[in-house]
């Protein structure tokens, strides 16, 4: 459907006088801005009320438009026939803004080409086209079907060649409010023109920039005169099409930063704020001692004193060769002093590393015994690294007796998959561990005889003694519960006897007091060691360590007792709050 | 999704060592005893698995770059060093006996040292943590003991025996019955894994 | 076939026979019908501070040969290492684990691997660390991993001994809550006085059922409380009958 220019609708629409919205002539409140559109009312029979109007901005159009009159279209009171009427007045001069759209991308100037699509403008409005007006407006204003030659202007008319003046460029944007203006005076300059009372349907008519001053104040510096398509001339209309798609040249951008005074003493300020006085300091360093840290090293350095004092100034002389000696290690020792020379005697060594002080000196006596009743010691362990304590045992404890490796004593190493292995041990320890720990032959065959140690082996049970070196109760269970059977299906049932460590001792002494006996002796601790030696009353590791382990005891017992007390005592008043935030307490 | 064919071997497995080990038959124990003995292999192929994991973490902290990376450096050099040294030399050569005796060994027994520091004051902080009749008589006891096994009260008539029944009676007796709570969890756990509902394995 | 092995192929079979009853049907048990124990419910609160604070959880599965009785308690540890690590796989900081055995790292490996899989997780290998072969070089490992990794939470559920000393002093020096159970003596000694929330004797056993693993898991804590109290009754019978002689 073609766009008709307002103007031609004018008839069956109402301008609202705040926005310029077209709205019906029934509404009394305009439809977009809901401004009071009852001021219609008053101007019924009269035509100077027609629109709110200022004094300041009092339009010249109120002083009457003597040419304007000539263009009204008698309207008939009947509003029947008024489609039929404007239509024929549209078909003359109607535009197709869509096409008109299309030629407005064309080059400067084109708009004169283009006047063929605006719409038909009336005989007064194109007699507007005065030579005051200037070239451009001249050929905007040009419509070939509008004959030239009209009535002169009036200031109505003048006004609206300045809206319709064309604007080529920013440039001349002024040059339409200039001419605008030059119109209003030479209208006001023309006292001749008669003043004629309008009906209240032109009055209606009348535009809304011309009669109503305008509601805010306009910054004509701001706002852009259009200057092409149907709201051509009117000022502060928002562009069809962006800044950027204008044809003009870009304008060039400034590159010195803009600051002003007030900017350049905030940035002052905030440079100075971040000067060096405000560079992060270190934090503080955490105390290198906590007061839980000092607890320790008192605790420490005491223990640590009391020990080396206690072995620095021992008199092996007293040593408490009168202790009473408990049952289970005299029955050790009555066993081994039973053995006779060239027995064989199975040794496990079956303690880690960090327990070793203990337990190399609660087995150094046993086993010293057992070398100098001439037996044979053949080791073994459940541990990777027991064979290597072994060989570490006999060198450090057993120096005395000259040992030499698979003459004195044979390593038989590592027996795999723990108590597993031990079942299998027990019932072929031939298959089970075939070399030694230098990985020579231990068993040998038709052609050569077994090492030393090994002869007349072939199974657990044709050992005259096992003796199982032990740190925890569950390995001391293993070789009770998987081997001990094995032992005791022989002819002679082969003792078993353990020397443990003092923290096995509660779960392995029920196997010895157990009837019938499942161990026949236990060793327990440099407690059992020192009693062995007393029985053998030999010099040995247990006197070296003893008085010193009862003095770390003895000390140890005294800082728990005074820590004890201690703490009890805190703990009976308020506590304040940790801050340290140390552990949990 | 754990595939059905690992869940069936575990139980298969698992029930013939465990009938193995109750009904002598001469087929069941040998096919008993040749699976822990695969089980002991597999143990071992761990230990090196093991090995190759404590390398490999290691190495991956030294080229993360961490801040506390120098032990990671003394353990891959160290690890290096042993491996190369008994590897060429044997386990039983002296360089191999030297590295044990004077460097392995003093060193756990050191921590093992340490251990006796430690303990002294956990046992005053557990006052101060919580005060309860079960920690009196913890500290009490332990005090008794230590005091009674030095060789100043070693043999003192009344106090050893008191000494000797609170380990040969209290003693043994808490910790039987602490086993045979053991005993019967450890049961459990195996029975859950014959029957199959507990699975720590992946298909 | 011994009297002896009768009677415990006889016991294994009532147990397996109880857990069944327990575990199917109507008969299925809530955890509310057990008692409270405060460790449990401190480890999960712990998971969930662990989350929301980004830091680590740290579980040490023990040096404990996996052939042989230690063996179960290390199942126990991998069935609550399966459970934390549902939620923490997701985390910035996943749980690390630490064992003194290879056949236990690998196992807890695999643990977290299918685990973290099945919430679509990425996972690395050395979250699951041998530490060391012996007991001192293991709680060394340990150690270095509870001090240096950002750890919130020491979770030890394994065999220890003497050396977890050691581990949950490092725990309290840096303001590590430590939760453990072991089936070693020596170290339960141990656990009691150096961890905020100790799990005595067979209570860490329960780990399983307390932590959600399975209805298996709360059918064998009824099994084992049922025949707990057998136990009682034959001990009592037999020393009685000791007592008056009969045996």
């Amino acid at each position: 459907m073609a766009q008709t220019a307002h103007i031609v609708d004018k008839m069956t629409e109402f301008i609202c006088p705040n926005c310029g919205t077209s709205n019906s002539p029934d509404q009394e409140f305009c439809q977009s801005c809901h401004a009071n559109l009852a001021f219609r009312n008053t101007t019924e029979g009269s035509t100077d009320n027609a629109v709110p109007e200022s004094e300041e901005n009092q339009s010249p159009a109120e002083e009457g438009y003597p040419g304007f009159e000539d263009e009204l279209i008698e309207v008939p009171e009947d509003n029947n026939n008024l489609d039929d009427l404007f239509k024929e007045e549209t078909e003359k001069a109607e535009i197709d803004l869509n096409t008109f759209a299309d030629s407005e991308t064309g080059e400067e100037g084109a708009i004169s080409d283009d006047s063929q699509y605006r719409d038909p403008l009336p005989d007064w409005l194109i007699d507007l086209t005065s030579e005051d007006v200037g070239k451009d407006e001249e050929r905007v204003l040009k419509d070939p079907e509008i004959d030239e030659d009209e009535q002169g202007l009036n200031n109505l008319e003048k006004e609206f060649s300045a809206w319709l003046s064309e604007i080529e460029n920013d440039d001349d944007s002024d040059i339409g409010e200039e001419e605008a203006k030059e119109p209003v005076e030479e209208i006001v300059d023309e006292p001749e023109l008669e003043q004629v009372e309008l009906p209240e349907w032109l009055e209606a008519m009348r535009p809304v920039e011309l009669v109503a001053p305008p509601l805010r104040s306009r910054d004509e510096a701001n706002e852009l005169l259009e200057g092409r398509g149907p709201l051509a001339g009117i000022w502060g209309v928002l562009p069809s099409e962006p800044d950027s798609a204008r044809e003009g040249e870009p304008k060039s951008a400034s590159v010195v930063l803009q600051v002003s005074e007030n900017n350049r003493v905030n940035a002052d300020l905030l440079k100075g704020m971040l000067g060096e006085k405000w560079e992060s300091k270190p934090l503080a360093s955490s105390q290198v001692f906590a007061s839980q840290d000092y607890i320790r090293w008192i605790i420490a350095l005491i223990l640590f004193a009391a020990i080396i004092w206690a072995l620095t100034t021992s008199n092996q002389e007293q040593n408490p060769r009168s202790l009473n000696t408990p049952n289970e290690v005299v029955s050790v020792y009555n066993l081994i002093n039973g053995l006779t020379v060239g027995d064989r005697v199975l040794v496990a060594f079956e303690y880690d590393p960090g327990l070793s002080p203990e337990l190399d000196a609660a087995a150094a006596p046993i086993v010293d015994h057992l070398l100098l009743r001439g037996v044979y010691l053949t080791m073994v362990s459940t541990s990777p690294i027991g064979p290597l304590l072994g060989e570490r045992f006999l060198t450090f404890t057993q120096v005395d007796h000259n040992l030499r490796t698979n003459r004195n004593y044979v390593n038989l190493g590592y027996i795999p998959a723990s108590t597993a292995g031990l079942i299998s041990f027990s019932q072929n320890p031939r298959r089970t561990l075939p070399f030694t720990i230098e990985s020579e032959p231990a068993w040998g065959d038709a052609n050569q005889k077994a090492l030393l140690p090994l002869q007349g082996i072939y199974q657990v049970s044709d050992f005259a003694l096992v003796v199982v070196i032990v740190d925890q109760p569950e390995v001391a269970r293993a070789w009770i519960e998987q081997v001990l059977p094995y032992l005791q299906a022989g002819l002679e049932r082969t003792p078993l006897v353990m020397v443990s460590s003092a923290q096995a001792e509660p779960l392995i002494r029920p196997y010895y007091e157990a009837i019938p006996k499942q161990i026949q002796g236990l060793v327990t601790g440099l407690a059992g060691g020192t009693s062995y030696t007393s029985l053998t009353r030999r010099d040995s590791l247990p006197l070296t360590y003893w008085e010193a382990f009862g003095t770390g005891l003895i000390i140890a017992a005294l800082l728990i007792t005074i820590g004890g007390i201690v703490n009890i005592s805190i703990s009976l008043f308020p506590r304040k709050i940790n801050d340290e935030g140390e552990g949990s307490e | 999704m754990k595939t059905p064919v690992a869940t069936g071997l575990a139980i298969g497995v698992g029930l013939v060592v465990l009938l193995g080990y109750f009904i002598p038959v001469g087929i069941l124990s040998n096919l008993r005893q040749l699976l822990v003995e695969w089980a002991g292999i597999l143990a071992a192929v761990a230990l090196l698995v093991g090995i190759f994991n404590l390398y490999y973490v290691h190495v991956s902290k030294i080229r993360a770059g961490h801040e506390e990376n120098f032990y990671s450096y003394v353990l891959v050099i160290s690890l290096t060093a042993t491996i190369i040294l008994v590897g060429w030399f044997g386990p039983v050569h002296s360089v191999s006996r030297w590295i044990f005796n004077h460097i392995q060994v003093p060193i756990e027994s050191s921590l093992m040292a340490l251990l006796a520091v430690i303990l002294v004051y956990m046992i005053i902080r557990m006052l101060r943590r919580r005060i309860d009749h079960l920690s009196i008589i913890f500290v009490i006891t332990a005090v008794f003991m230590l005091i009674t096994a030095s060789f100043f009260l070693y043999e003192m008539p009344v106090l050893s025996e008191v000494r000797k029944w609170i380990i040969q009676v209290m003693a043994v007796a808490g910790a039987r019955g602490i086993l045979i709570g053991i005993v019967l969890g450890i049961i459990a756990t195996g029975l859950r894994v014959l029957i199959g509902t507990d699975r720590p394995y992946s298909g | 076939m011994t009297l002896v092995n009768i009677f415990g192929l006889a016991f294994l079979a009532v147990f397996l026979i109880l857990i069944i009853y327990y575990a199917t049907g109507d008969r299925k048990l809530a955890l509310t019908n057990f008692r409270e124990i405060k460790a449990f419910s401190t480890l999960r609160r712990a998971v969930g501070l662990a989350l929301e604070a980004g830091s680590r959880i740290h579980l040490s599965i023990g040096r404990g040969n996996v052939i042989g009785p230690q063996s179960a308690i290390g199942f126990q540890s991998l069935s609550i290492l399966n459970r934390i690590n549902q939620f923490t796989a997701p985390s910035d900081r996943p749980t690390i684990t630490s064992s003194g055995e290879g056949a236990w790292m690998v196992l807890s490996q695999d643990t977290m691997r299918s685990t973290s899989q099945a919430v679509d997780a990425p996972f690395d290998q050395t979250q699951g660390r041998l530490t060391g072969l012996t007991p001192f070089p293991f709680a060394a490992g340990a150690l270095d991993i509870t001090l240096n990794e950002e750890v919130a939470t020491n979770v030890l559920v394994g065999n220890f001994g003497g050396e977890l000393a050691l581990i949950t002093e490092a725990g309290e020096r840096g303001g590590i809550l430590n939760i453990g159970g072991t089936d070693n003596i020596p170290g339960q000694a141990i656990m009691f006085t150096a961890t905020h929330e100790p799990l005595i004797g067979e209570e860490v056993f329960a780990g399983g059922a307390y932590m959600g693993a399975g209805d298996t898991h709360i059918a064998s804590l009824r099994a084992q409380d049922i025949l707990r109290w057998v136990l009682i009754v034959i001990v009592l019978v037999g020393a009685a009958l000791k007592l008056i002689g009969v045996l």
